[in-house]
């Protein structure tokens, strides 16, 4: 045993270095797994857990049918009192009609936002935009852009479930519960939703980052201010109006917050809360943004309020392109480098840099005449105070 | 669409309107179809009468480039009837000043006074 062993000799040491250089993906196989995670990721999100969680609901209520009363209580009276009733079947398909529903316009709309936001990139070429700097050296991912519309899904699901199978739960055998067990349940369904909805948002790919600022093209926009004569007065407006599909999907979930209500009148307050969260997107598919001396301010075509920058709290305004994407989609948006947005559709907005504030964006048509003006009233509000 | 108005400039504030609207039309940077801000918002904007707005509003109306919608306020419409036939003679009449080394105020005046005389 007079030979050496290999392990203790100083040539065998392994090398720590070059085993992790070896370990490290490069850059580009990065960005694609990353990609393929993303798309696995939105799928799971807007497909599988809330088809999970139908499976599981519609699998309780059917080993319940034999032991559920016919017909079993599906509406409460505001005394407590049962005032609608149903077959366990119909029950049962009810449930299934508005799960489903929920899910096929999740779906619908994180896949929607997906391809809008494949096909902004490919007619926005990272090459042609001004100050393209690191971050848009990587190609954006589509499917970030799915968040908004994916964020809801097993959050709307698993309120619908938990209700559905409590309510029907509460009632085996010939049980009757209290007074304050309905309105219990329905609060907790809508609480644990809210959860999910906050689990979700943590595990959905993050919205791409945005460009950076650079002192030259804030020069350019202080540059093409429009300048008022002394006493002049000049105002700027434009409508900004979502892409039609946008506008159509609404549509489609309009129609579809009445299916409940249809197939059983009891079902008034799911109907309610959908119609409301409907309505409430729906008052951002058009909005006229409107520059004066007050500053900006952004209005739904029915004239409520939805944004304003306030003319002393402007640095400066300037016109950019923004996707969808960079904010993860449309309606009231915040980016990765805390910019907030009033998101309508792609392409042209008045970026605001903001005193004490973060930037804030609205997308809009002839955004260059309006950051010019709002640079030109905040050059005579400075100049003349 | 930017509107401007300077109340030194001698030419009443509602005509200031009209034509701020109407270029914004004629060049096309207002389709067909849009609404025009309501009178008693762009009133508040540019800190005049509404009454002011509303009279810019009817007179655009007269000359066929809105329409006057109650509930809808003012919709910009396809254009003035004849407006295609018109900017096709301006054109040729442009063309002929800039042959002959007319200057534009010229041409204007003479325009002018086509329609006093």
């Amino acid at each position: 045993m007079t030979e050496p062993r290999p392990e203790t000799s100083p040539e065998y040491r392994p090398e720590p270095q070059a085993s992790t250089a070896a370990s490290g993906p490069s850059a580009a196989s990065g960005s694609a797994d990353r990609r393929a995670r993303d798309r696995r990721l939105v799928l799971a999100v807007t497909v599988w857990v809330p088809l999970t969680i139908i499976a599981v609901g519609a699998g309780i209520l059917m080993t319940w049918l034999p032991r559920t009363p016919d017909p079993m209580v599906t509406h409460w009276g505001a005394d407590g009192e049962p005032n609608g009733w149903m077959s366990p079947a119909g029950n049962l398909i009810a449930y299934l009609v508005i799960s489903l529903g929920v899910l096929v316009v999740m779906a619908g709309a994180a896949w929607l936002s997906t391809r809008v936001a494949a096909k902004a990139q490919a007619e926005l070429p990272d090459s042609g935009r001004p100050d393209a700097g690191q971050t848009d050296t990587e190609q954006a991912n589509p499917w970030r852009s799915a968040r908004s519309a994916a964020l809801f899904a097993p959050a709307v699901t698993t309120a619908v479930t938990i209700v559905f199978v409590a309510l029907t739960g509460v009632q085996l055998d010939g049980s009757e519960p209290a007074d304050w067990v309905v309105p219990v349940i329905v609060a907790v369904g809508l609480g644990l939703g809210a959860l999910v909805g906050v689990v979700t948002s943590f595990v959905l790919p993050a919205p791409e980052p945005g460009e950076h600022t650079s002192a030259e093209t804030i020069a350019h926009a202080l540059r093409a201010a429009v300048r008022l004569a002394p006493g002049e007065r000049a105002v700027w407006t434009a409508v900004a109006r979502a892409p039609w599909p946008v506008t159509a999907l609404l549509v489609l979930a309009l129609l579809l917050t009445l299916v409940p209500v249809a197939l059983d009148p009891s079902l008034w307050a799911f109907s309610l809360v959908f119609l409301v969260v409907v309505a409430v997107l729906a008052t951002t598919t058009a909005a006229r943004i409107t520059v004066d001396t007050t500053g900006l301010r952004v209005r739904t075509l029915l004239g409520l309020p939805i944004g304003r920058v306030r003319l002393d709290q402007v640095v400066v305004a300037r016109a950019v392109d923004v996707r969808p994407s960079e904010f993860g989609g449309w309606g009231f948006r915040f980016d990765a480098r805390g910019r907030r947005g009033i998101i309508l559709r792609g392409g042209s907005a008045i970026e605001i840099e903001r005193i004490g504030a973060q930037p804030f964006v609205v997308t809009v048509p002839d955004a260059e005449n309006g950051a010019a003006l709002l640079n030109g009233l905040v050059a005579e509000a400075r100049g003349t105070n | 669409m930017i509107i401007r108005i300077d109340p030194a400039s001698g030419a009443p504030i509602f005509e200031q309107l009209v034509r701020a609207v109407r270029s914004e039309i004629l060049a096309g940077r207002l389709a067909s179809g849009e609404r025009l801000p309501a009178a008693r918002d762009l009133a508040t904007s540019l800190d005049v009468n509404p009454h002011t707005v509303l009279h810019a509003y009817q007179v655009l109306r007269d000359e066929g480039f809105v329409e006057l919608r109650r509930g809808r306020g003012a919709v910009v419409t396809h254009s003035a009837p004849g407006l295609d036939e018109v900017r096709a003679l301006v054109a040729a009449l442009a063309a002929s000043a800039r042959a002959h080394d007319l200057a534009a105020d010229t041409v204007l005046a003479l325009v002018r006074e086509e329609f006093h005389a």
